[in-house]
């Protein structure tokens, strides 16, 4: 009789145990670690990476950086975890958050200010020595309605022009030596390396897409587009801001039916008419770039700088290089978007009020030999103004390549703060609004203006739902 | 007497076990979710106020999950179509292989062990502007096509995979049914004249009518749970045509942060399961009581 209670009580500890370690709120209330997602330019895993790739570049600087915390702080043991960015990363941290397992310190971006606006963030001490040295377009998305930080610009990014010299040459706009072979663009006083102006290379582009039409191969062409889901908004507004134009306000209001975005949203609509055919339905940017743009299909993109620094690790692909983001004759407006920021939050954890040890770690992130770290690796803009001001960064190397991205952010005459806006309501309905203006924007002939006043109200009903 | 007890205690220690996992891991969490249902539960505001039927009224008065209900049963009833013809059809041809027959079971069983997620990113990246579905297009003759801007592709591609997938189980099931048959009746047939379609239409099919109704049922029932390819493959895509009940229910959830919100779709998709559950036991209990009947 004895035996089978044993038995009974030893399959009931089986099954309690069972649900526990599903109930498991992780190592929140453990001083002696942090738990820390990541994404590139850091590599959670970067001990096993450069076990069989010893070069990579994003490995290497998060060993660097990361053995410097662990020596810095020999009591605390780091846990790095990736999940993912944009959306999936999102989905994970509302998961994280809603089952208690959410991780001590957090990287981000476009939903950083819907989380700060709801107290799921701690009020950060980075000390004044560091607050007072992030540049404007940085503090955008880190700061709360108080004035407060709750979200460390790590690195940032913002958008160039990606040139592929390779197809310019190809479609007959370059010579070899890569001087004007067009006459009429010649004459014009356009240089096809350094457009100034959306007109000149819409102008640029449709001869790229004339050359390679009457040579009968309409999967090669002159500009290349995102359609896909947020990747295209994020570009899409690189038009919106150098014409004037927003997607919405601070207070969350709707200005998308405005003269400045009419203007933009043409010039896209205008410019698509350029791109390789099938170049819209690509899903993602990965796929742009490896079946379009790096294997010479497409002479330009607007994009961050990860083409520029992957097309070195592609086999076949041209010549790429940077330019400078144009802006419209006569808007007067030199803008650009900050991409790829990313933000270290400290979560709010239930009955925690001690976070010292994430407090550190984030004035350990933030120090400028980081910054400066993250730039010479891995082409990431510095977020602080000291480093973006010092010789460090001017007499670095490839500064021809950094320039295009880096001058946005330190040029007076350029005015822009952040990204695209942080939705508080609905976030995924409404953006999913803006993915089927912005497809019939490439794809219908319906007036823009139309568009416009559709996805306005669209857009606004979807956040208010 | 004091065996009886003796035995009805080991019974129980058998028993507690799941029942405690059954409790922990399905009941409390369903009745989690049929309290989130009716609040404003949302994760991110930490809102999680009593709001009555208020999420239930939203869902049906919204044409939009009207809709998504709709392509689920659609997709449902076009991979229930496909999938129990071809499936009856292949288990008619496996039974009467005579040699290899292990072998092509296993075969054609094999998609059923792979996960749904690791197939439809590989439809996906057929399906990218000049992936491998496009050059065998061009290759053809024909011009690229916009996959994900036509309904028809979209739906054709999940339906595939997913009917692809389920073949073989559904094959295995059919197997099952045919076996039950008696080789007697097809014998006594044949001495009567009846032709291969005469036998599969007089005696096959209505022999199988209670795997058939089984296998049908079961499989709208599995409808429901379409996820992955939509989220990996169209999500959604053309403008949200292919989005099923659960991917609005994970976007609201996970996206719109509003758990409160896609736990009362949840409860309504629940109830419908619910209710097709209860269909296939009675359709079941029906067949097994005339099957009893004749035999008397």
């Amino acid at each position: 009789m004895k035996s089978f209670f044993k038995k009974c009580l030893l399959s009931l500890l089986a099954a309690v145990c069972v649900g526990a370690a599903g109930c498991n709120g992780g190592t929140q209330n453990d001083p002696s670690k942090l738990t820390v997602w990541v994404v590139a330019p850091f590599v959670h895993n970067y001990a096993q990476v450069l076990k069989t790739k010893p070069n990579d570049r994003q490995a290497k600087v998060s060993k660097e950086i990361f053995e410097e915390y662990a020596r810095d702080y020999p009591d605390i043991k780091l846990d790095l975890k990736n999940y993912g960015w944009g959306t999936e990363l999102n989905q994970a941290l509302v998961k994280a958050i809603a089952g208690n397992t959410a991780p001590d310190v957090v990287v981000g971006e476009m939903y950083v200010p819907s989380y700060i606006a709801n107290n799921q963030f701690v009020p950060l001490e980075m000390g004044a020595e560091i607050e007072n040295d992030i540049t404007e377009q940085a503090a955008a998305y880190g700061k709360g309605a108080d004035g407060k930080w709750y979200a460390a610009p790590v690195w940032t990014g913002t958008f160039g022009l990606s040139i592929n010299v390779t197809v310019l040459i190809e479609a007959g706009i370059l010579n070899e030596d890569e001087t004007v072979k067009d006459a009429e663009l010649k004459a014009a006083g356009i240089d096809p390396l350094h457009p100034a102006y959306w007109e000149d290379l819409l102008t640029i582009c449709t001869k790229i897409k004339t050359h390679y039409t009457n040579a009968g191969d309409e999967y090669k062409g002159g500009m290349l587009l995102s359609n896909t889901h947020e990747g295209g908004a994020w570009r899409a507004l690189a038009y919106q801001r150098t014409a004037g134009g927003e997607i919405s306000t601070d207070n969350q209001t709707m200005v998308m039916n405005t003269p400045a975005n009419e203007k933009a949203y043409q010039m896209l609509r205008d410019l698509s008419k350029t791109a390789p055919k099938g170049a819209l339905e690509s899903s993602n940017e990965e796929v742009i770039w490896t079946q379009y743009f790096f294997p010479n299909k497409a002479a330009y993109i607007v994009d961050g700088i990860d083409p520029i620094v992957r097309a070195g690790y592609f086999d076949g692909a041209g010549k790429i290089v940077p330019a400078e983001l144009p802006t419209f004759k006569g808007s007067g407006v030199k803008s650009n978007v900050l991409v790829g920021t990313g933000y270290f939050s400290i979560v709010s954890k239930r009955n925690k009020t001690d976070y010292g040890t994430a407090q550190e770690f984030i004035r350990f992130l933030m120090k400028k030999e980081n910054q400066i770290r993250l730039l010479n690796a891995d082409i990431r803009v510095p977020t602080r103004k000291s480093v973006l001001e010092s010789d460090a960064v001017k007499d670095m190397d490839d500064a021809a390549i950094k320039e295009p991205f880096i001058k946005p952010i330190i040029d007076p005459s350029y005015s822009f703060n952040g990204g695209i806006p942080s939705f508080l309501k609905n976030p995924a309905t409404v953006w999913s609004k803006y993915d089927y203006f912005l497809d019939d924007v490439f794809k219908k002939d319906t007036a823009i203006s139309a568009l416009l006043t559709d996805v306005q109200k669209a857009m606004t009903d979807a956040y208010n739902e | 007497m004091k065996l009886q007890k003796k035995d009805s205690i080991k019974a129980l220690s058998c028993v507690i076990p799941s029942t405690v996992y059954y409790l922990l891991f399905t009941l409390v969490p369903l009745v989690m979710l049929f309290w989130y249902s009716v609040t404003n539960y949302n994760v991110l505001e930490q809102t999680n106020a009593f709001v009555g039927f208020q999420n239930y009224v939203k869902i049906f008065t919204q044409q939009q999950y009207y809709s998504s209900l709709l392509t689920t049963l659609i997709i449902a009833v076009l991979i229930m179509a496909f999938g129990m013809i071809l499936g009856f059809f292949l288990a008619l041809g496996l039974n009467k292989v005579l040699r290899g027959k292990s072998f092509l079971r296993v075969l054609w069983y094999i998609p059923a062990l792979l996960p749904m997620a690791v197939m439809s990113q590989f439809i996906s990246i057929l399906l990218q502007p000049l992936g491998i579905a496009n050059n065998i297009v061009r290759a053809l003759g024909g011009d690229a096509v916009s996959w994900y801007d036509s309904v028809f592709w979209m739906y054709f591609f999940i339906v595939l995979l997913i009917t692809w997938k389920g073949l073989g189980s559904t094959a295995v099931l059919f197997m099952a049914g045919l076996a039950g048959v008696s080789p007697e009746i097809y014998e006594a047939a044949s001495i009567d004249g009846a032709t291969g379609w005469r036998r599969m239409v007089y005696i096959t099919l209505p022999l199988m009518r209670p795997m058939i109704g089984f296998i049908l049922i079961m499989g709208f029932i599995g409808a429901f749970n379409i996820f992955e390819p939509v989220q990996l493959i169209s999500r959604g895509a053309p403008r949200g045509q292919t989005e099923v009940i659960l991917y609005k229910i994970y976007t609201q959830g996970f996206d719109n942060f509003k758990l409160g919100f896609a736990s009362a779709i949840s409860v309504v998709v629940f109830v419908i399961v619910l209710l097709l559950t209860l269909l296939n036991m009675l359709v079941t209990d029906s067949n097994i009581l005339k099957a009893e009947v004749a035999g008397q």
